[in-house]
């Protein structure tokens, strides 16, 4: 038989790329060579006479030694180090994205790609008639019923434990338990705290900007007063929203990838300035940097407008 | 490393699937693109390296000369084996790393095991006495799906890589042969040309897709392994494997329509493939993870 | 066979006090928190590390601080001789748990109690020194990770013959006949994070052997840590 009949596979196979995605970006000579002053864990930062120790340093021999590899920040006369990369760290009133791991008395565990799995108490949820407040032994099978291992829910961080861990809590329309979507992850400190989080994109659809970085990508923001406890299921999204989101999904991946900020302008100017590709070209490594670079051009070029 | 994920999630994938679009773009016949490198490896005789979409596998065939007392009683010219590596464990985390690992060396042998995949094995018996086993070691460095499929490319680039000593039997003692070293050190392949490759068609909804990612695993109970040996370019592959992979049942019907878009996908993998290993020239060891 | 030859060089043109040529990357591994490839002459490491995280072996997990558990695998192919090595065996496991002392005096674990941290080890090709390279890797690793440490640890593994130290041995030096010293330390300073001995060695050579274990592990400490401000320049957040 002939081989007129593979139409409809598609396979790429090639050489990798000359240079992993980061420093594609740099060969083009988008990245700015700033003189940013980095220190390795061991290295001296200062004296401690006059500064007091923050994150990512230690104090040894009157000194303040670094415990993390990173940029080294005053603020007045508190020394800290911030690591490029690392576990997510919570602060009172984030955004997150957290996937459900665990369902227990009275609370969910919820993995938001923190050090520790952060809480979700019953107490702290929105649900229909409030009918799971009461303490039976029914609690834990109809908590279920709401979240259980696997779900995802978008939720705030009301509170930082002695230990680290967060609780969340999703006492709010916006918040609540996420429908069809795609998730898609990428380091935290990529994600910048801003104002809002929540993003109905002129593109039509929308994002969740989790500030543990995970990213949510849905057909629209959902405002449910009962926290998304009833889902349809049944529902299908129009291929034309499918075909937006699965490319904003391919342009999160492409500017993690070449470690650019994500938030709403980056991920709609790499929408934009991706349109004349298929949404599956962006899988491509060629492509992906030619985007990235792209988008940091125009976002400068417009920061530079703006400041004259 | 759990990918788990929501009702909702895989509700949303099982749509698309049917509809012809995955979550990153894809129709269901698309593979994500592969990188294949040879000559990865210092210590090895072939080696290879393939990428794709997160999995990462590196391939070393080492030559060994067996000595025995009837070359004709020992069939076993190939020897496969994958081992999943200290990097990749914590993904494999509710898989059965050792057990799925054996799996995929089983499935590469059961390809390998006919007289069409490589034509010219016979060479590899030596004397009476002697023969080369060629051992095929995969080392899963990443797991992102689409692990056999990625495998049999792995073996298929580290044998066309393989540089196989020459050597000179003579007669000895007692009607024995033995083995010399000819003067200078001359180098032949095997012809892997035909050597198989394996597509894993994953079943999701009611939809046969190729290259599944992980979160698209998760919404599936049954695939079909397909290996298929190309015996004359620009042909359809001689299916030479079938094996059921994951733990749900499939019907007739469908089987048939798996095992066909398998062969396609087989015939694609292997025309891309050569032209991939014809272009390469090997890099230096090492190079590949310094990139 | 003699290490050193008539001219004072080994068989790979090194002179004593030479360490081997050292290349690394790090992110290697997108999907780990952080992770490190090393080269160091022909022995080839490449180190994941996940965490720290909540912790999945209950038995290790305290309230004093965060676990480290480290697994350590070779490959097949790592050396030129095939070996088939399963994966439990004696002198892996002696490595790995050495491997997790050092770690653990070195990670301020204080700061995650109830946390774990998996540190996994994959040797691609062994040339000698292979607990050494390990160390090596791992800290990178752990640095890429945003995973706070005392400092950054680097190992050599140093031998002494006829009373000469010579530093980071390759797998043809290390012979059963003559000491090896594996020597970890803190930054390229004093602090010693690990230290073994194997064979045995006169009292009159170890002073000098130290002094030179240090001085290589020193040098190691300079190549790791030009890497890992490149790394860290090269990953910052864009806009």
């Amino acid at each position: 038989r002939n081989m007129a009949t593979l139409a409809g596979i598609r396979v790429d196979i090639s050489s990798p790329p000359s240079s992993a995605a980061p420093a594609a970006l740099e060969l083009s000579g988008d990245r700015d060579n700033a003189s940013d002053q980095f220190v390795i864990p061991g290295n001296a930062v200062s004296t401690t006479t006059g500064f007091m120790r923050g994150h990512g340093t230690f104090t040894r021999d009157g000194e303040l030694i670094a415990t993390l590899a990173g940029s080294v920040q005053q603020v007045n006369r508190l020394i800290t180090v911030k690591p490029v990369k690392s576990r997510y760290n919570g602060e009172v009133g984030d955004v997150v994205v957290g996937r459900v791991v665990d369902v227990q008395q009275k609370r969910w565990k919820v993995d938001t790609s923190s050090r520790l799995d952060s809480s979700l108490l019953l107490s702290s949820v929105n649900l229909p008639g409030g009918e799971l407040r009461r303490k039976s032994v029914e609690d834990e099978l109809m908590m279920r019923d709401y979240l259980k291992e696997g779900d995802l829910i978008s939720a705030e961080v009301q509170q930082v434990q002695h230990d680290g861990s967060l609780q969340l809590h999703t006492r709010n329309l916006k918040y609540g338990k996420l429908a069809q979507g795609i998730s898609v992850q990428v380091p935290s400190y990529l994600i910048k705290r801003r104002k809002a989080h929540f993003h109905s994109l002129p593109c039509g659809a929308a994002v969740v900007i989790g500030c543990n970085g995970h990213v949510w990508i849905a057909p629209e923001l959902r405002e449910d007063a009962d926290g998304g406890y009833n889902q349809d299921l049944e529902e299908v999204i129009s291929l034309e929203t499918r075909s937006i989101m699965a490319r904003l999904s391919g342009c999160v991946r492409l500017l993690a990838a070449h470690c650019v900020a994500i938030y709403d302008t980056t991920i709609m100017a790499a929408f934009e300035l991706s349109a004349n590709h298929k949404a599956s070209d962006l899988l491509n490594a060629a492509v992906a940097t030619e985007i990235a670079s792209l988008v940091v051009r125009k976002i400068r070029a417009e920061a530079t407008e703006e400041e004259l | 490393m759990d990918v788990r994920l929501s009702d909702a999630e895989k509700v949303f994938i099982i749509h698309g699937v049917q509809e012809g679009l995955r979550n990153d773009g894809r129709s269901c016949g698309d593979y994500r693109p592969m990188y294949v490198e040879r000559g990865v490896l210092a210590t090895t005789d072939g080696s290879s390296r393939v990428r794709i979409g997160g999995t990462d596998l590196l391939c070393g065939v080492k030559c060994e000369l067996v000595e025995c007392e009837d070359s004709s009683k020992e069939t076993n010219r190939l020897e496969f084996s994958v081992d999943c590596s200290a990097n990749a464990s914590p993904q494999f985390i509710g898989r059965g790393g050792d057990a799925y690992a054996e799996e995929l060396s089983d499935a590469l042998h059961f390809a390998y095991d006919n007289e069409r995949s490589i034509p010219d094995l016979a060479k590899l018996t030596l004397s009476p006495n002697h023969f080369w086993r060629l051992y095929v070691d995969i080392v899963i460095l990443q797991y992102g799906g689409a692990i056999i499929d990625a495998a049999a490319v792995a073996a298929k680039a580290a044998l066309f890589d393989t540089e196989i000593v020459e050597v000179v039997t003579r007669q000895a003692d007692e009607k024995k042969m033995t083995i010399d070293l000819p003067q200078g050190h001359l180098t032949w392949k095997l012809d892997v040309k035909s050597a198989p490759l394996i597509s894993s068609i994953t079943k999701i909804g009611s939809t046969n897709v190729v290259d599944v990612t992980l979160g698209e695993e998760t919404c599936s109970f049954a695939a079909l392994w397909v290996g298929g040996s190309v015996q004359k370019a620009g042909t359809e592959p001689l299916v030479t494997m079938t094996r059921q992979a994951g733990g749900g049942s499939l019907d007739a019907a469908s089987i048939n329509d798996m095992i066909q878009m398998g062969v396609n996908a087989v015939g694609r993998l292997d025309a891309k493939l050569m032209e991939r290993l014809a272009a390469e020239e090997t890099t230096i060891p090492g190079q590949t993870f310094l990139a | 066979m003699n290490v050193l030859s008539e001219h004072g060089f080994r068989a790979d043109g090194r002179r004593p006090e030479q360490i081997r040529n050292i290349s690394c990357k790090l992110s290697v591994c997108p999907e780990a928190d952080g992770s490190a490839y090393i080269e160091q002459g022909n022995t080839r490491i490449m180190c994941a590390v996940y965490g720290p995280h909540e912790a999945t072996n209950r038995a290790k997990a305290s309230e004093e601080g965060c676990s480290v558990s480290v697994q350590l695998s070779t490959a097949v192919f790592a050396t030129l001789e095939r070996k088939n090595r399963r994966r439990g065996d004696r002198k892996t496991t002696a490595l790995a748990r050495m491997l997790e002392k050092a770690f653990e005096s070195v990670i301020v674990t204080s700061l995650f109690p109830r946390a774990q941290i998996d540190i996994c080890c994959e040797i691609i090709q062994e040339d000698g020194s292979r607990l050494s390279s390990c160390i090596n890797a791992c800290s990178l690793a752990l640095a890429d990770a945003g995973i706070p440490m005392r400092g950054v640890v680097t190992c050599v593994t140093c031998s002494s013959v006829d009373g000469r130290p010579v530093v980071d041995i390759s797998a043809r030096e290390e012979m059963d006949t003559i000491p090896r010293l594996t020597l970890a330390t803190l930054s390229g300073h004093d602090e010693v994070v690990l230290v073994e001995m194997e064979n045995r060695v006169h009292m009159d050579h170890l002073s000098a052997l130290m002094a030179a274990s240090h001085a290589a592990s020193s040098s190691i400490h300079q190549c790791l840590h030009a890497a890992l401000q490149q790394h860290l320049s090269q990953t910052r957040a864009i806009l």
